[in-house]
């Protein structure tokens, strides 16, 4: 527990420390997959409450109207298929990083975000559309500094030169596009034979009715 | 033989279960063809969402004058007596009705100043002068006949020297409206420019209204290698033709615009593009400029919700607009689906009603239609009749509270606004009406509660503003002066400490001098 709370802790150092922290994360035995874990999920928290609670002016498809299911699956889809994609790419590309280093970094690096989206909270009831480029300012700011960390994570977890880092990240979304792609192909797949199946008993009761 | 007859049970079941699946079908069919009756409204998402019912059939007119009934008839006019002028077009006359609908007389010949006999061929448009005279667009006859009642010609504009047109082009009227200083402006048929404009002896002035076309420079590069005919073909990719025209009692110019690509129409919904650069509607005035108001979610465009695939995919096509009173409303009348749509002056849908089908209150091809008073009557071509529509409780209401907004009476529309987002819980736009009425009267929690119940984000922002400010008012003294309570009181706290540990010091100080 005390442990934990320690990594935790370790956590807000790396962000502002990043090349010394995803360092001392897969080296020094300073970060766990459970406080990766941990932080997800309080990206996730954050992400639920900002669309839940976040004043209508900023977030007006907010409100009752929000699908915490959706976003909450979204988050971890992306995440999921951004750790595939780039674990995929990276043991081609001989990269250090496991798996669960990929994890690792990736949801470390999601904790400005985090905060920003709980410093959003409130702000957002206090403003009103006039003072909007305000609130995307500390929005990008957040947003900027989350992909800032992912990539030198990336560069220090795979050992990558920043030109081989930067390719290796417009692959890995280009990887990410083509496993949504036949995810959508397999979707759909599925869709039209139950579509045909619907049609068939349709057509058949309407035959049988006439 | 157990086996089959277990088939033979299952067989029955089946049959039973797909009979009764038809039989729910069977309902659901008939539930849609009565839903093809009800008004609806777009909502702020671009959602079509019902409304209560907003016009109610009231009767038809039959278009004879006892011998031939109308054929085709392309254009209607009411006029300021009550009186109905109708283009009766494959008849080649002008039939007029009095105000309770009962024929009074035909138009066939035209007898112009030298008492020579013409008859009217085809004419699809017809306008009357404020004093009774008739303008008739003779189309076939490629001239404007301007006549009293009886057919005697006061003036014939035949073909004017239009600019840019070439001579074999055959000029063909469709529609023709006068303005005040008497200058003519004429649509006609095959012409791209604009309106004709001609002055009161029927010489041609400009065009006006033209859309503004923006050749690309491909285009521009493509035209220096083409021949005549090629220019001339391209030169209909980029038409724009009017449809129709009303002149409003200040003088505006309201045209109709048919001829718009759907992809750009559907691309102008999808944007939400309320520049007026694709619109079916203008309001122009004397300089030709479009001065339409579009504030609503939406720009007039018709229905903003079309099928993606299938037989029901086209955008709509306005034919002709229609004004009630002066203005503060008015309504545009669709081929593709038969709709009406009515707007407010600002632009914002009030609902949608009519159709097509077989019904007696359906239309088959409308082709112009009118207020008379709050009613509606619509010229069906297909049908040879006049049907006649006259409004429920519902759209009183919604016509007072137009009206009010209209002349600047917030207060009253305050009331009526609450009363129709009671009516109608699914009209956000009474819902903004009411909020902005709260946001007048101070009720800025309220206000901002029903913005965003019509989901209008800078209208709820304007409220918040307003409310935050009031409310700073009220608890920024406090806070302020709270704060200020509390520096003031470590500074007097530490001064305090600071007398007293000198007070002491030099007490005890003193002490020992007073020892000494």
């Amino acid at each position: 527990m005390k442990r934990l709370l320690g990594e935790i802790k370790y956590s807000f150092y790396l962000t502002v420390h990043p090349f010394k922290g995803f360092w001392e994360i897969k080296h020094e035995n300073q970060g766990s997959l459970k406080t990766a874990f941990i932080l997800l999920a309080f990206f996730i928290l954050t992400s639920v409450a900002n669309g839940y609670y976040g004043g209508y002016i900023f977030n007006s498809g907010g409100g009752v109207n929000f699908n915490a299911y959706k976003q909450v699956a979204m988050i971890l889809l992306i995440w999921f298929i951004w750790g595939v994609a780039n674990w995929c790419l990276t043991s081609l590309f001989d990269g250090e990083g496991t798996f669960s280093d990929i994890c690792k970094f990736t949801s470390y690096a999601l904790l400005p975000m985090s905060l920003v989206q709980m410093l959003m909270i409130p702000l957002s009831l206090a403003l009103s559309m006039k003072e909007a480029a305000f609130y995307t300012m500390v929005m990008n700011i957040g947003l900027v500094w989350t992909g800032a960390l992912i990539f030198i994570g990336l560069v220090v977890t795979h050992q990558y030169t920043v030109l081989k880092s930067i390719l290796i990240t417009a692959i890995t979304i280009f990887a990410m596009g083509i496993i949504i792609y036949i995810m959508l192909l397999y979707l759909n797949l599925l869709q039209q034979i139950a579509g045909f199946a619907i049609t068939f008993i349709k057509e058949m009761s309407l035959r049988v009715s006439s | 033989m157990s086996d089959f007859r277990r088939v033979k049970r299952v067989m029955a079941a089946l049959t039973v279960g797909l009979a009764a699946f038809a039989f729910s079908g069977v309902q659901v069919s008939a539930a849609s063809a009565a839903e093809n009756e009800r008004s609806y409204t777009y909502n702020q998402a671009g959602t079509p969402v019902y409304t209560p019912d907003t016009y109610n059939y009231k009767g038809a007119v039959d278009l004879t004058d006892g011998t031939l009934s109308a054929a085709s008839p392309q254009d209607l006019f009411v006029a300021q007596t009550g009186e109905l002028f109708i283009a009766d077009t494959d008849n080649n006359r002008i039939l007029i009705f009095d105000k309770d609908f009962q024929f009074e007389r035909a138009v066939l010949r035209i007898t112009d100043e030298n008492g020579q006999v013409s008859l009217l061929n085809k004419p699809e448009g017809i306008y009357v002068y404020p004093d009774g005279d008739l303008l008739i667009s003779d189309t076939q006859n490629n001239r404007l006949v301007r006549c009293d009642r009886e057919g005697n010609a006061k003036a014939i504009f035949g073909r004017p020297d239009l600019a840019g047109v070439s001579q074999d082009d055959a000029f063909l009227p469709i529609k023709a409206v006068c303005d005040s200083l008497g200058r003519i402006d004429v649509v006609a048929r095959n012409i791209h420019y604009g309106i004709v404009q001609l002055d009161a002896d029927g010489t041609f002035l400009s065009y006006i209204g033209a859309p503004k076309v923006q050749p690309d420079p491909f285009t521009l590069f493509w035209r220096q290698f083409s021949t005549k005919e090629q220019e001339k073909q391209m030169l209909q990719f980029i038409s724009t033709e009017y449809s129709n025209l009303y002149i409003d009692e200040k003088d505006f110019m309201w045209g109709t615009i048919k001829t718009l690509d759907n992809d750009a129409l559907l691309n102008a919904v999808a944007s939400r593009d309320k520049s007026g650069g694709v619109t079916p509607i203008k309001k122009l005035n004397s300089m030709g400029k479009d001065i339409l108001k579009r504030n609503g979610t939406f720009a007039p465009l018709g229905d903003l919700k079309v099928a993606s695939s299938g037989t029901d995919t086209a955008p709509s096509r306005i034919i002709d607009v229609a004004l009630r009173g002066d203005g503060a409303v008015y309504s545009l009348l669709d081929i593709t689906r038969g709709h009406i749509f009515t707007y407010d002056s600002n632009g914002n849908l009030l609902y949608i009603f009519g159709g097509y089908g077989l019904r007696k209150s359906n239309f088959q091809i409308p082709t112009a239609f009118s207020y008379i008073g709050d009613d509606l009557a619509v010229l069906d071509a297909g049908l040879g009749k006049i049907l006649l529509f006259t409004p429920t409780a519902y759209v009183k209401l919604l016509f007072q509270a137009v009206d009010l907004q209209y002349n600047g009476d917030f207060t009253e529309a305050n009331a009526l606004w609450s009363r129709i987002a009671a009516e109608n819980t699914n009209f956000d736009y009474a819902f903004v009406g009411l909020g902005k009425a709260e946001m007048n009267g101070g009720q800025y929690a309220e206000a901002m509660e029903s913005f965003k119940y019509a989901d209008s984000v800078s209208n709820y922002s304007n409220a918040f503003t307003l409310l935050r400010t009031q409310k700073m008012k009220v608890y920024f003294p406090i806070v302020f002066g709270v704060i200020l309570a509390g520096i003031a009181s470590v500074i007097l706290y530490s001064r305090v400490k600071r007398l007293v540990k000198r007070l002491r010091k030099r007490s005890a100080g003193g002490g020992i001098a007073d020892g000494s």
